[in-house]
C-alpha cells in the first residue's frame, strides 16, 4: 500500500526542490563561469597591456626597490587592512549564519509548543524544513562571495603592489 | 430560499444547448482575448522620431548601471547625461590586469574588502583617456557639462557604496563637475531601483524584481530632474502613462548572434513626441529584470513614462535576456555586459568601446529613432 502524502508535505517538497535546485544552479553557473584557458589568454593580455611586454624589466625594477622601506611599508598597511577586512566579513557572515539559524530555531519550537492539533505540529515541521533549507542556501551563497572577494582581493593587492615598485 | 434549489430541472436537450452556447461563447471570448493579447505582443520596426540626437541620456540599475557607464562614455558626443543606481566606473572590470574580467566584475566591482582592492580608478581613468585618443569611443572632453544622478543605498551590498564612491571619483576626475553631480548615499536601501508605489518591495530589502519602496524618493523622477535641469524646469510626473508602448523589434539591430540581447525591446512614445522633436532617454534594467524574467514590470511601473509624458521625451527600453548552452553567450542572469562575454575574442573581449556588439546595438536603435518622421 502506498504511503499517502499531505498537500503540506507535497508543498514543502516542492519549495525545497525549488531551493535545492537553485543552489545547485548557482553552483553550476560558478564552475562554468571559471574557464581557466580563456581566463589566462586574457588575464596575460592584460597583464602585458599594463606591465609591458618585457617581464625581466618588471622583474628588475622590483628587485631594485625590493628593500625601499616606504613602499614596504605602505604594501604591508594596505595588506594588513585587506586581511582584517576578510576576518571581519568572516566573522560577519558567521555571526549572520548563527543568528539566522538561531532565528529559525527559535521561531520552530515556540510555533511547535503552539500547536495544538497533530496536523498543525505536521505543518509547523513541514514549514520550519523548507525554512532551514533557504536559511542554508543563502549562507552558503554569502560565504562563496567572501572567498570570492578575498580572492579577488588579494591579486589585487599583488599587482597593486608590484605596480608601486615599477613606478618607483 | 436556496437558488440552486428553486431551479427548474433541465431536459437533456436544453443542457446540451446552453453547454453548447456556453463553449460557443467561451470559444468567442476566448479569441477576442487571443486577438487582444496578439494586438497588445505585436513586434513593430523601431519607428524614426526625429529626436534630438544631441539630447540623449541613459539611467540603469546594476548590470543596466555600469552598461549606463559604458553607453554614457563611449558615446558622450551625444550624452546629456546619466542616472547611475548602484553601478560602478566604466571599464570596471578591467580595474585588475592580475585578476580576469569576471574576478573583477564579481569582485573589485561589486563588494571589494576595501577601496584599495575595489575599482582601480587610476588604471581605468589611464584606459578611458587611452580609447579616447585611440578614437575607439568619444572623445572625453565632452563631460564637462554633463549632469550626472547616482544613488547607493546603505543596505545594498551587492554592489556597495565604496564601488560607487570610486564612480564618483572616476567621473570628477575625467572631467564631470562635482556640482553636475547630484550623488545620494543616504537612503536605507537595499540593491533597488526605487519608485514611489507603496505595491513595491519594502525599501531596505534585496530581492527580486529589485524595484523598492522607499518614500520620498521616486527614482525616475530624480534622474530626468538632474540631467535636464540645466534647460528650465522639469515638469513633474503625469498622474498615469497616456502615451503609446510600443514592442519594438530590437534583432534587426544585433550585430551577432552572441548578444544575450532579446529580440524584442520596449519603446515609449508619448503622444507629443510622434511627430518629432523630442529627446531621448535609454532606461537599462539590471540582471534579472529583462521582460523574459519579470515581464513588464520594469517599462511600466518604474515611472519613467509618466515622466516622459510631461518632459518630451522618448523612453527606449533595451532587453537583455539569460542566455546559456552550446554555441550561446554565458549570461545565466540575463545581464548586460560588463565583462566580455558577448565578445568572440576571448583574449582581448571587446565589451567597452563602440564595436562592442551590445553597444553597437544599443547606437543603431539610437540612430534610427534620429532619423527624420516619415
Amino acid at each position: 500500500m502506498k504511503a499517502k502524502t499531505s498537500p503540506e508535505g507535497v508543498d514543502a517538497l516542492k519549495q525545497i526542490t525549488a531551493i535545492v535546485s537553485d543552489a545547485v544552479n548557482n553552483y553550476m553557473t560558478t564552475l562554468q563561469a571559471i574557464t581557466p584557458v580563456k581566463d589566462y589568454l586574457q588575464i596575460a593580455t592584460s597583464i602585458k597591456e599594463r606591465f609591458g611586454d618585457d617581464p625581466s624589466a618588471t622583474a628588475q625594477a622590483m628587485i631594485k626597490h625590493i628593500f625601499d622601506p616606504e613602499l614596504m611599508m605602505s604594501s604591508v598597511k594596505s595588506l594588513e587592512e585587506i586581511s582584517s577586512a576578510a576576518v571581519k566579513r568572516m566573522q560577519a557572515d558567521q555571526s549572520t549564519a548563527l543568528s539566522t539559524l538561531k532565528d529559525t530555531s527559535d521561531s520552530y519550537f515556540k510555533s511547535i509548543t503552539e500547536a495544538k492539533t497533530p496536523e498543525a505540529w505536521k505543518s509547523v515541521q513541514v514549514e520550519s524544513m523548507v525554512a532551514f533549507y533557504k536559511d542554508f542556501k543563502d549562507i552558503t551563497e554569502e560565504q562563496m562571495n567572501t572567498v570570492n572577494a578575498i580572492y579577488v582581493g588579494s591579486k589585487s593587492w599583488m599587482e597593486s603592489t608590484v605596480a608601486s615598485y615599477c613606478a618607483k | 430560499m436556496n437558488t440552486r434549489s428553486a431551479q427548474r430541472p433541465l431536459s437533456h436537450s436544453r443542457l446540451v444547448l446552453r453547454r453548447t452556447v456556453q463553449t460557443a461563447l467561451a470559444g468567442v471570448l476566448l479569441c477576442s482575448a487571443l486577438v487582444t493579447t496578439a494586438q497588445a505582443a505585436t513586434t513593430v520596426e523601431m519607428p524614426a522620431l526625429g529626436i534630438d540626437i544631441k539630447e540623449t541620456s541613459v539611467s540603469g540599475l546594476s548590470s543596466g548601471a555600469f552598461m549606463t557607464s559604458q553607453v554614457y562614455i563611449v558615446f558622450s558626443d551625444i550624452m546629456k547625461g546619466a542616472g547611475i543606481v548602484a553601478g560602478g566606473p566604466y571599464y570596471c572590470a578591467g580595474s585588475w590586469s592580475f585578476n580576469s574580467y569576471l574576478q573583477n566584475a564579481t569582485g573589485a566591482c561589486m563588494n571589494p574588502l576595501t577601496p584599495s582592492v575595489g575599482p582601480n580608478v587610476p588604471a581605468l581613468l589611464a584606459k578611458t583617456q587611452q580609447l579616447s585618443k585611440a578614437g575607439s569611443i568619444d572623445p572625453t572632453t565632452n563631460l564637462s557639462d554633463d549632469h550626472i544622478y547616482m544613488f547607493s543605498g546603505t543596505k545594498d551590498t551587492t554592489v556597495t557604496t565604496m564601488v560607487m564612491d570610486a564612480n564618483y571619483q572616476y567621473l570628477t576626475q575625467l572631467g564631470v563637475p562635482a556640482a553636475n553631480i547630484e550623488y545620494i548615499k543616504d537612503v536605507a536601501a537595499g540593491h533597488a531601483f526605487i519608485t514611489d508605489s507603496t505595491s513595491d518591495t519594502s525599501c531596505g530589502l534585496t530581492k527580486p524584481p529589485y524595484i523598492n519602496y522607499c518614500p520620498p524618493t521616486e527614482q525616475a523622477d530624480a534622474i530626468i530632474q538632474q540631467i535636464y535641469a540645466d534647460e528650465g524646469p522639469v515638469n513633474p510626473p503625469a498622474a498615469s502613462a497616456s502615451g503609446e508602448l510600443l514592442q519594438v523589434d530590437q534583432k534587426a539591430f544585433l550585430p551577432t548572434s552572441m548578444t544575450s540581447m532579446s529580440d524584442n525591446a520596449y519603446l515609449y512614445v508619448p503622444k507629443s513626441c510622434e511627430q518629432g522633436g523630442c529627446r531621448l532617454h535609454i532606461a537599462l534594467h539590471g540582471c534579472e529584470q529583462g521582460y523574459k524574467v519579470i515581464g513588464d514590470q520594469y517599462y511600466t511601473t518604474t515611472g519613467y513614462n509618466e515622466m516622459a509624458d510631461t518632459n518630451k521625451l522618448v523612453i527606449l527600453y533595451p532587453q537583455a535576456e539569460p542566455s546559456q548552452g552550446a554555441g550561446k553567450p554565458y549570461n545565466p542572469k540575463g545581464c548586460w555586459d560588463f565583462w566580455g562575454y558577448s565578445a568572440t575574442n576571448p583574449t582581448n573581449p571587446d565589451f567597452y568601446t563602440r564595436d562592442a556588439p551590445q553597444l553597437k546595438a544599443i547606437r543603431a536603435m539610437i540612430d534610427r529613432l534620429a532619423q527624420p518622421v516619415q
